[in-house]
């Protein structure tokens, strides 16, 4: 089954990539903001993680709870096998359809 | 940390209201968290300001996502998460083989049962007709005084034809056994003559070969047949050429014009083989206006309602019966569609069986519902931790219900085995009375119902434990463990099983009752003595026994070869054999007591009979003499009226000495010597009617067909093949139809309700071993529960004896509710059986009151496993626990 990813969607996959470990809620929309460089409400980021997670895209872990979060728990997403595909898939179509493009140009992939 | 300042409540409240559930924690704990670094780091107001900026757009994002009313979970894609579900259901039933397998099992009988009945049922009471006009296809019938039908005569017939436009076709049908001469012994054949339409109104034709044609069925025409399938294939080596071909029966050549196809079924004569025209004419002597041997159908025409069929064929009788008025006793014509009248003998048996084998899958369904309860207690803990982590309700709801139907298909699976065994056992004891027997198959159908039936019990016992499942999600985990003993639990699963204990005490007083019917029955005096009595039918064949003389004499040679068979001590002729299933018929007239409309004269039934018949079946003398060889021929008539008769008609008078005349007002007086016993002739449970003895050589005829009774010194069944060759050593030509003990013609007059009874039996003896199980199931569990407070009552010095009471005298009141229940309901359900019922009344205390006490006796044996365990309790490891 082929997913097709929104923008947002991509971003949050790619930021679970690089958070590793520590991706949850706010560390993701943190690292969207900081390395893509476009605001990402906390709100529009969980409504995109339950949309993946719907998808079965990526998975979730369950952390301790801690007194900073006044006792709840916090929850951390990874990539599940199908989301890497999903991710993988929508990367390379977008490096097919600049492939050869002088207007816009990726920088080096792999 | 006191003075940390807090997030603001306003925007939490927000907050709280836009998150699901599911991850409600997640989020608020992640602002949370960003609020107290942010503020601790000494930027409160920015804090909060961002707190809030954050909590309206989670109201947006994931609010609206809300308002859209888009599931929270949309569905994933079906198939994928359902095939998921399946295999967790797979790998939680290898958990518990036990329990599984009993379910199954469980299951499978419940179903099994139903789709075997189904497959009886289902041809009778919902299929069409397998005919392509069945559903327009009626019978005429003449209405008798006092409402009750009767069949119809040519004459009346032929008016009936002529002026109906209603039916747009026409037929008259009677019953026909002509013996096949040729090749080899002889063969008495069962079959019909029919107005040459009759293929026709049903809409069939034949496979091979032509249909009637209209000239065929013209008094003095040439013979033609039709043969079944069955007899082309049997008798004639399914000879393709057997169109045109000449057979012989009775003596005179028939052609053959036509054979039918595998799948007609003769539903107005299921024992039907050949077909021949009626050839009958209004001037033949039987073909006369009182001549009523002759059924009639009809097909409706394109645009005839069914009303406007009677409507128009009552006022053609009323003008018939202005014009003869003493040929009718009452004015009307009964318009029966053919589907009703098959149905209507056998409805209420079937629905009844419906009902029982309904209330099995019940009792199987609450069984299972009962033992996934247990399980669900322990599993209890594993959905409320997924409810806590945010599973959401319908996510577990379908995965209870899942794993439900997954079981309920798996028990119907195994139900398929059960019904195809289940099946032969019932067509081997099945009534050959009962319609469409040679359609009672396992069809896709039945395996359709059987689908079915898995996809609904298993919603209706897991939706019950999938509601209380995930009701518990309101209930935080910690508190698990003191619900898992909670009342509520308890209520439902004694309620359960107080169910299974009402419906169990419901099936076996219903078996009880017809069981009791059936005693009665049998215990019904026939008013002969049947035992050690061999009876043999007899027809005569071939054109020599066109002449009485020889017929007489043929029979009365036969007597008297039989008689000489050893271990034979007396033989007589009789023209039809009590509770053989003939029906013979006439009008009688008292010449003292005249009526003024011949056709009120009522009904009497014939026995011809030979002198030593009634000394033969021992039927006792009333009054005046039995009738003796010396009443012959050129005697003066006589006859000999049973008690009946003698009641109804000479209450006032002796009747030795009256007159009376049967059938024709031209046939002589005959003049009542004797009263003899009455004797059931149509089945033990009808009452006997006016009943006529004559002496064989004193009736206008002589009857082709007889029925030897011969009174053995022993064992009747023993002499059966020295009877016959006697028989057959006077003269080889006629056949031998039946030869049976007089107990077995008994027996099989009640076939019909022996079926029922022991479907009924098989029922009642499958609901108490399933409410023996459930009964032993809440009990045992209840006494592995309450280990503890047994244990304090044990060391407190409560006695081995008092806690087994204890714990039998739960199941005695699980025994005494259930009963009293299940008393409430047959009370009010008994009264469907209503014609299995014979001399029981629907509430009889007898089976009510013994099926209570079984159940009752039923719950203390299964309580007693469980009772015993608890009474061995060590307090110290109860303690312990």
């Amino acid at each position: 089954m082929s997913h097709h990813l929104a923008e947002l969607e991509q971003l949050v996959l790619l930021a679970l990539l690089r958070l590793g470990e520590d991706a949850y809620g706010v560390a993701i929309a943190a690292e969207i903001e900081a390395r893509a460089g476009r605001p990402a409400s906390l709100g529009s980021v969980y409504k995109t993680l339950i949309r993946l997670e719907t998808k079965r895209l990526v998975g979730t872990r369950l952390g301790d709870p801690t007194p900073e979060r006044g006792g709840r728990r916090k929850r951390f997403y990874h990539l599940t096998r199908t989301g890497r595909v999903a991710l993988q898939t929508s990367l390379e179509a977008i490096r097919r359809m600049t492939s050869g493009l002088r207007e816009v140009r990726l920088g080096e992939q792999r | 940390m006191t003075d940390l300042p807090r997030p603001p409540r306003l925007a939490m409240l927000l907050l709280r209201w836009a998150t699901p559930k599911t991850i409600r924690e997640f989020v608020v704990g992640d602002l949370v968290e960003e609020f107290n670094r942010q503020a601790r780091a000494g930027d409160p107001v920015g804090a909060a300001r961002r707190f809030w900026r954050e909590a309206r757009s989670v109201g947006r994002a994931i609010g609206s996502y809300r308002d859209d009313s888009v599931p929270l979970t949309p569905p994933r894609p079906l198939m994928h998460g359902l095939l998921q579900d399946v295999q967790f259901a797979f790998r939680l039933f290898a958990r518990r083989p036990l329990a599984t397998a009993i379910a199954i099992a469980t299951l499978g009988l419940g179903i099994g049962a139903n789709i075997a009945i189904f497959s009886v049922v289902r041809p009778i009471l919902i299929d069409a007709l397998p005919y392509p006009n069945g559903d327009r296809t009626v019978l005429l019938w003449e209405r008798e005084k006092g409402g009750s039908t009767s069949n119809t005569s040519f004459s009346t017939f032929a008016d009936l034809r002529g002026q109906s436009t209603t039916l747009d076709r026409k037929a008259a049908v009677r019953d026909w056994s002509p013996t096949l001469l040729g090749a080899g012994e002889s063969t008495r054949l069962s079959g019909q003559r029919v107005s040459a339409e009759f293929l026709g109104i049903l809409g069939v034709a034949p496979a091979l070969g032509r249909d009637f044609r209209s000239e065929e069925d013209q008094a003095g025409a040439a013979r033609v047949v039709i043969l079944s399938h069955g007899l082309w294939r049997s008798r004639f080596g399914a000879d393709p050429s057997i169109v045109g071909k000449t057979i012989s029966l009775d003596g005179y050549p028939n052609a053959v014009v036509g054979v039918l196809g595998p799948e007609f079924e003769s539903l107005l004569d299921p024992t039907a083989q050949i077909w021949s025209p009626l050839r009958y004419s209004v001037t033949l002597p039987y073909g006369c206006r009182t001549c009523r041997h002759l059924r009639a159908i009809g097909r409706l025409a394109p645009t005839a309602t069914l009303a406007a069929a009677r409507e128009e064929l009552d006022l053609i009788s009323a003008r018939l019966v202005k014009t003869y008025p003493n040929d009718y006793p009452s004015s009307g014509i009964f318009v029966e569609p053919l589907k009703a009248n098959l149905t209507k003998a056998t409805e209420p048996a079937l629905i009844a069986l419906l009902g029982a084998v309904g209330l099995v899958l019940l009792i199987a369904c609450l069984n299972v519902a009962n033992l996934s309860l247990g399980q669900m207690v322990q599993r209890r803990r594993e959905f409320d931790v997924r409810l806590a982590l945010g599973a959401d309700r319908e996510r577990v709801l379908r995965q209870v219900l899942i794993e439900s139907v997954t079981l309920g298909l798996l028990g119907a699976a195994l139900g398929v085995a059960v019904a195809s065994m289940a099946l032969k056992a019932i067509l081997a004891l099945v009534p050959a009375s009962l319609p469409r027997l040679g359609a009672i198959e396992l069809d896709a159908t039945a395996l359709g119902f059987g689908l079915l039936a898995g996809v609904g019990t298993g919603i209706a016992f897991g939706i019950g434990p999938a509601l209380w499942l995930t009701r518990a999600g309101q209930v935080g985990i910690r508190e698990t463990a003191k619900v898992t003993a909670g009342p509520d639990r308890h209520w439902l699963r004694r309620g359960l099983v107080t169910g299974e204990v009402a419906i169990a005490v419901l099936l076996v007083a219903g078996a009880g009752l017809v069981f009791r019917s059936m005693r009665h029955l049998l215990g019904v005096d026939p008013g002969f003595d049947p035992d050690r009595v061999l009876t043999m039918d007899v027809q005569t064949a071939g054109t020599k026994f066109d002449d009485d003389a020889v017929t007489r004499r043929y029979f009365k040679e036969a007597a008297t070869a039989v008689a000489l068979v050893p271990g034979i001590a007396a033989v007589a002729w009789t023209s039809q054999l009590p509770l053989g299933g003939n029906v013979d018929g006439y009008g009688v007239a008292i010449k003292s007591k005249p009526l003024a409309n011949p056709a009120d004269n009522p009904y009497a039934d014939r026995y011809s009979v030979t002198p030593g018949y009634f000394e033969t079946m021992r039927i006792p003398l009333i009054a005046g003499r039995f009738l003796e060889s010396a009443d012959r021929d050129s005697a003066p008539p006589v006859v000999v009226i049973n008690a009946t008769f003698a009641r109804l008609d000479f209450a006032d008078r002796n009747p030795i000495g009256e007159q009376i005349h049967m059938g024709d007002p031209g046939s002589p007086w005959r003049t009542i010597v004797g009263v003899a016993g009455d004797v059931r002739h149509q089945g033990l449970d009808q009452p006997p009617a006016r009943q006529i003895y004559i002496p064989e050589d004193q009736w206008q005829f002589a009857d082709g067909s007889m029925v030897m009774v011969a009174r053995t010194t022993r064992d009747p069944t023993a002499l059966g093949d020295a009877v016959r060759s006697a028989v057959r050593r006077v003269d080889p030509d006629p056949t031998i139809a039946k030869l049976a003990p007089m107990t077995a013609v008994i027996g099989s007059s009640t076939d019909a309700r022996r079926f029922v009874l022991r479907l009924f039996q098989a029922f009642a003896g499958l609901s108490l071993v399933l409410a023996a199980a459930g009964i032993y199931g809440v009990i045992s569990s209840g006494v592995a529960e309450r280990n503890r407070e047994l244990g304090i009552r044990a060391a407190l010095g409560a006695s081995v004896g008092g806690i087994q009471r204890l714990i039998v005298a739960e199941a005695v009141r699980l025994g005494v509710v259930g009963a009293a229940a299940g008393l409430i309901g047959a009370a009010a359900l008994s009264r469907f059986l209503g014609s299995l019922l014979y001399d029981v009344a629907p509430t009889d205390p007898v089976s009510f009151g013994a099926a209570a006490l079984l159940l009752v006796a039923v719950a203390v044996a299964a309580a007693w496993v469980p009772a015993r365990r608890a009474a061995r309790l060590d307090p110290t490891v109860a303690l312990k626990d």
